[in-house]
């Protein structure tokens, strides 16, 4: 046995080791002649799509830079694509009105990385969100980051080129965003270059003519609360379930050629709310109507939220007093469908200038708070030299909460930015408060729901 | 022991034999077409491929990178490739600007071709990094040069501090390009005291006080010795309200003729021009003076 082995390992080694083969090859292409021939068939599968791609893009939330990250909002954007045999792309984008209606042209390649990848190489649409001047991008990550996009991507699918479908996995090089490219149908190419992606933005900014800072979406006879962040790319719907319980949900949305989409379905029951489209506004009756999964359904405002959050006034005042600081707010109040409605922006303080204003809970230990501008001068921020004390709001049954004024401090100077200010703080109706984020409040006037302000905690 | 050895070597003789046909050599073939792969992107030529080609590959022998390559920029940076509609206006502002002038000074496009570094690479962003300074360009060790934010690029005059920075960070970089091929006297790393790495902290106006014509200078003596030929060769006279300083201007800033930091600044030029004398056979003044004509030129 021994000796068999032994002759059998004898002949082994002297066979293989003097057989001179090519296994190198694969039916007779070398590896640099099936990589090339994987990259062509990669850019044949792109360029073979007779009316092009929609291309989604969802990030992780984080955005990196010189190895270092930072987080942020998730988001997802869509894109329509047309790649050509000469290394050409043309796309449109629903990151802003412009983009979603004149198609821009770059080039674009398919190398093999450490996985084939995708290369948008020079600037198109696609790199804006890219871009690390925030000047450029916009983006809330800070400077040196994008929103956490990419426009270098590996085919992330685990199959041969020639075998992908009409849908084509992606994942970004240094974000690892994900993407989608999905073959576009002849109708949704000619929604798109019809500027179908801008006719949706113009017609969801519609929702701005509400002036009411709730806007009600009635949809086969329930009742949504809804609110779009055109910042961080969000739709968040309240609404009362079966149980009486108060439900919300926010989502991220995107815009294709026929529908604003969300990145997941609102659901409430039986009824599952996928995305909007037709949004048409009725200047008559100050409404906008949509159309929901094939239901029409209308948007009008309210005065009054669908529930309110009675224990929002309370949390908002605490967060002050416990941890010893202000609520900021940037704009001042915004009163009928314009921001900053008491320039309070442009006020000045003895050459210093308006930074936010603020509201310090428990400002004085009795305890009164501080209603007053800070402004911002040479060596840092300085409060403003006038303003006014309040006493802590007044909590109602119903989840309104009323300011009233205990005195004002220096002299407030009548009809200035700051006196209008004060007037509509102490306004008797009262204030609705919406907890937007952890540390971000709107608090709504009362009366008629279309004064309201903003509050952030500035650290 | 002894069968075993007597039974195997008739096996051996056939193994051998059968081993020696089979490592037979084959016959030597060469390649007779390159391997594939090789030889870099060899996609479509546009118009901006033979921009290049006619007007910086041939005249200059260098290559103009502006597609995204990766790894190729500092990784993993957030950096954007450049906008295709800003290279020829880029690549038609250096030639103009920053080339011209030293071909008219030196005769000829020899000068250039033999130093200018063979790659010039643009990306569309600036790179940032972690303590809040960016990029602008970058020279490598002679052989290639970066020119970031092309896609601010603008010869407007409303823009003219950007154009001027541009030309800036391009007379930087070659002026490296220049130190690494022939390094400056070694005395001119003791004019000044008071290199850091801290220099981001410092304005521009502190420096030149403490003899620095900016603040970037102020990071080690090669980027004050380049710092001292751009600000010298960049910028131009008679420039819009607000707009570009000239060296003339931002000398005001040192507190005068007299004080510290002018005379430190001046020794330095002093260095540089000698430098451009003796090394290049160059007269710095007359050099810069068609620098600055061409700047003021080519604004619109």
């Amino acid at each position: 046995m021994k000796k068999i082995l032994l002759y059998t390992l004898a002949v082994m080694t002297i066979g293989s080791g003097c057989r001179k083969t090519y296994n190198d090859t694969i039916q007779g292409q070398t590896p640099d002649q099936r990589v090339a021939a994987a990259l062509t068939a990669y850019k044949q599968k792109l360029t073979s799509a007779p009316y092009g791609w929609i291309f989604l893009e969802s990030t992780t939330g984080t955005a990196y830079n010189q190895g270092v990250s930072q987080t942020g909002p998730k988001i997802v954007l869509a894109y329509y694509m047309q790649f050509t045999d000469s290394g050409r792309v043309t796309m449109l984008s629903d990151f802003d009105p412009t983009m979603a209606a004149i198609p821009k042209t770059s080039s674009y390649n398919v190398k093999e990385l450490t996985r084939p990848a995708l290369i948008f190489d020079t600037y198109n649409y696609l790199h804006v969100p890219c871009d690390p001047d925030p000047n450029v991008s916009h983006s809330p990550f800070g400077f040196g980051y994008g929103w956490g996009t990419d426009f270098e991507y590996s085919f992330s699918d685990s199959v041969a080129a020639t075998s992908l479908g009409d849908t084509i996995r992606l994942i970004g090089n240094l974000n690892s965003a994900q993407g989608m490219l999905i073959k576009a149908t002849q109708q949704q190419r000619d929604a798109y270059l019809n500027g179908n992606v801008q006719n949706l933005m113009v017609g969801a900014s519609n929702l701005n003519n509400i002036l009411e800072y709730f806007k009600r979406l009635s949809l086969g006879g329930v009742s949504y609360e809804i609110r779009f962040d055109a910042v961080n790319r969000t739709i968040t719907f309240t609404w009362v379930d079966a149980s009486g319980a108060i439900k919300t949900s926010t989502v991220s949305y995107y815009i294709t050629s026929t529908r604003i989409m969300f990145s997941s379905p609102i659901v409430n029951g039986n009824q599952k709310i996928t995305g909007i489209d037709n949004l048409s506004w009725n200047a008559g009756s100050s409404t906008l109507t949509v159309t929901i999964g094939g239901q029409q359904g209308t948007v009008t405002g309210a005065a009054a939220p669908i529930q309110v959050d009675a224990g929002a006034a309370a949390r908002w005042w605490n967060y002050g007093v416990n941890n010893g600081y202000f609520w900021a707010s940037g704009y001042g109040f915004h009163v009928n469908g314009v921001d900053d409605a008491y320039g309070v922006r442009q006020l000045t303080d003895s050459g210093r200038v308006f930074y936010y204003y603020a509201y310090w809970p428990g400002y004085y230990s009795n305890p009164l708070d501080r209603f007053r501008p800070i402004v911002l001068g040479n060596n840092g921020l300085y409060w403003n030299s006038y303003g006014t004390v309040s006493n802590p709001p007044l909590y109602l049954s119903d989840g309104r909460a009323v300011f009233t004024k205990f005195t004002d401090q220096g002299t407030v100077p009548p009809g200035g930015p700051v006196a209008k200010s004060d007037a509509t703080l102490y306004n008797s109706a009262g204030y609705y408060f919406i907890q937007n984020g952890e540390k971000n409040y709107d608090m709504v006037l009362a009366t008629d729901a279309r004064t309201w302000i903003s509050w952030f905690w500035p650290r | 022991m002894k069968t075993f050895i007597k039974n195997l070597l008739p096996l051996i003789a056939l193994i051998a034999l059968a081993g020696i046909s089979s490592c037979k050599k084959d016959s030597f073939t060469p390649l007779t077409t390159p391997p594939v792969g090789l030889g870099g992107d060899n996609g479509p030529k546009n118009a901006i491929d033979q921009f290049i080609h006619d007007s910086m590959t041939v005249p200059y022998n260098v290559a103009v990178y502006y597609k995204w390559l990766p790894g190729e920029l500092d990784f993993p940076s957030a950096i954007t490739p450049p906008d295709e509609s800003k290279v020829i206006p880029i690549c038609q502002a250096l030639l103009n600007v920053a080339y011209a002038p030293y071909n008219q000074q030196t005769g000829s496009t020899t000068f250039l071709r033999h130093y200018l570094p063979k790659a010039l690479e643009l990306a569309g962003s600036a790179e940032y990094l972690a303590n809040g300074a960016i990029f602008l360009g970058q020279a490598e060790g002679g052989t290639a040069m970066l020119l970031y934010t092309v896609n601010d690029y603008s010869r407007l005059k409303q823009d003219s501090n950007t154009f001027k920075q541009t030309m800036h960070t391009m007379h930087h970089e070659f002026g490296h390009i220049l130190h690494q091929n022939v390094l400056y006297p070694v005395a001119f790393k003791t004019i000044s005291t008071g290199y850091t790495a801290q220099w981001y902290n410092i304005p521009d106006a502190t420096a030149r006080q403490s003899g620095f014509i900016t603040a970037y200078a102020q990071s080690a003596p090669d980027e004050d010795f380049v710092e001292m030929i751009s600000s010298m060769l960049s910028g131009g006279p008679n420039g819009p309200s607000g707009g570009y300083d000239e060296y003339e201007q931002l000398l005001t800033q040192t507190g005068g003729p007299g004080s510290t930091g002018y005379q430190t600044i001046k020794a330095k030029e002093a260095v540089v021009v000698d430098y451009f004398q003796r090394v290049w056979n160059i007269d710095f003044y007359a050099l810069r003076a068609k620098c600055r004509t061409a700047f003021v030129n080519y604004l619109q």
